[in-house]
């Protein structure tokens, strides 16, 4: 048994529709406890969210991933990374834009004196 | 039929098998997360590993500390900076071991982010297969490392912890119960069935430890 194997299942329709019904619902139950969940059931959860945010990324066109991409691990993690620095990229740039807002407000050029 | 229709037999078989052996491991990894125990057979008798409660993990505790004593006690267990320096004496070098795991780390996620932006399958093969020789190497690293190390305070310390989680969990059905395994520690370090003790370690990285 390897980790290969959750994932597959983690991707599953069957468990990828009982996962969004949970999210939504709140009633649905994945396991049978609770309470005191497994290293097995955590990793399972992770896997789960993942793959639901992979399969909203192809419902809205997002380059770079499609089907096949998502049935292969190594290409799964690679565009997982992908996204997380494509992401870290983002704040960077507004953050940027809005430095280059306050230099300029209103459009006015900024005039400075110097000192002697 | 000829040569071609048998190649194509033979290529629909391993296919099916395939997909059969997929599913099976499909329902392994259901049966693992279905709740937290995780039930196996070994020659036909019930046995589960479950998690510890919380009087067992105090227990545990307790183990902890009195081994972490009695280890420093001794003059002949080392701490793991204690070795890494006995190391460096003879030659190998431990820091320079992790700093290569570093490096290949960051030589992967490189190639991985080429990966995730290639979408020619000649591309998208060779990748693959860089990475996976680069995972490869990291692994031995990994492997050499935990080895050499294996004998320190730490790690003598965890593998007691283990042990010891492993002979409070192990359980075996009787008459439709579950009871324990083994009444004391001593019985199960002493237990000779080999597969009954990998598949508890085995089942049991599964429930607490977080590796892959």
């Amino acid at each position: 048994m390897n980790f290969h194997a959750l994932r597959k299942v983690a991707k599953s329709n069957k468990y990828q529709i009982l996962y969004n019904r949970a999210k939504n619902l709140g009633t649905i139950k994945l396991f049978s406890n609770d309470v005191n969940y497994t290293q097995a059931q955590i990793w399972f959860l992770y896997w789960l969210e993942v793959y639901s945010s992979l399969y909203t990324d192809l419902a809205m066109n997002e380059k770079y991933i499609d089907e096949e991409v998502i049935e292969d691990d190594l290409r799964t993690d690679a565009y997982i990374l992908y996204r997380q620095e494509k992401r870290k990229e983002k704040p960077k740039l507004e953050n940027f834009n809005k430095k280059k807002e306050k230099v300029t407000p209103n459009n006015i050029p900024t005039i400075r004196f110097r000192s002697k | 039929m000829n040569n071609e229709q048998k190649k194509e037999k033979v290529q629909v078989a391993n296919e099916a098998l395939k997909a059969l052996q997929e599913w099976e491991q499909s329902l392994k990894a259901e049966n693992l997360i279905k709740d937290n125990t995780i039930k196996f057979k070994v020659k036909d008798v019930d046995y589960r590993v479950r998690l510890p409660d919380s009087d067992e993990q105090q227990i545990l505790e307790e183990q902890q500390r009195r081994k972490y004593l009695e280890l420093v006690k001794d003059d002949s267990f080392l701490f793991r900076k204690q070795w890494i320096e006995q190391y460096k004496k003879k030659g190998i070098d431990i820091d320079k071991m992790e700093q290569e795991i570093k490096t290949l780390d960051s030589e992967i996620k490189k190639l991985l982010l080429k990966l995730a932006q290639t979408q020619d399958k000649k591309g998208i093969k060779e990748l693959k297969e860089d990475i996976n020789k680069l995972r490869d190497k990291q692994y031995q690293i990994v492997i050499e490392k935990t080895n050499l190390l294996g004998y320190s305070i730490e790690d003598q310390l965890q593998i007691h912890v283990n042990s010891y989680t492993a002979f409070l969990v192990l359980e075996k059905k009787v008459e439709n119960k579950w009871i324990k395994c083994f009444e004391k520690y001593e019985d199960f370090m002493n237990c000779k069935d080999v597969e009954l003790i990998n598949q508890t370690f085995g089942f049991l990285n599964y429930l607490v430890y977080n590796r892959e």
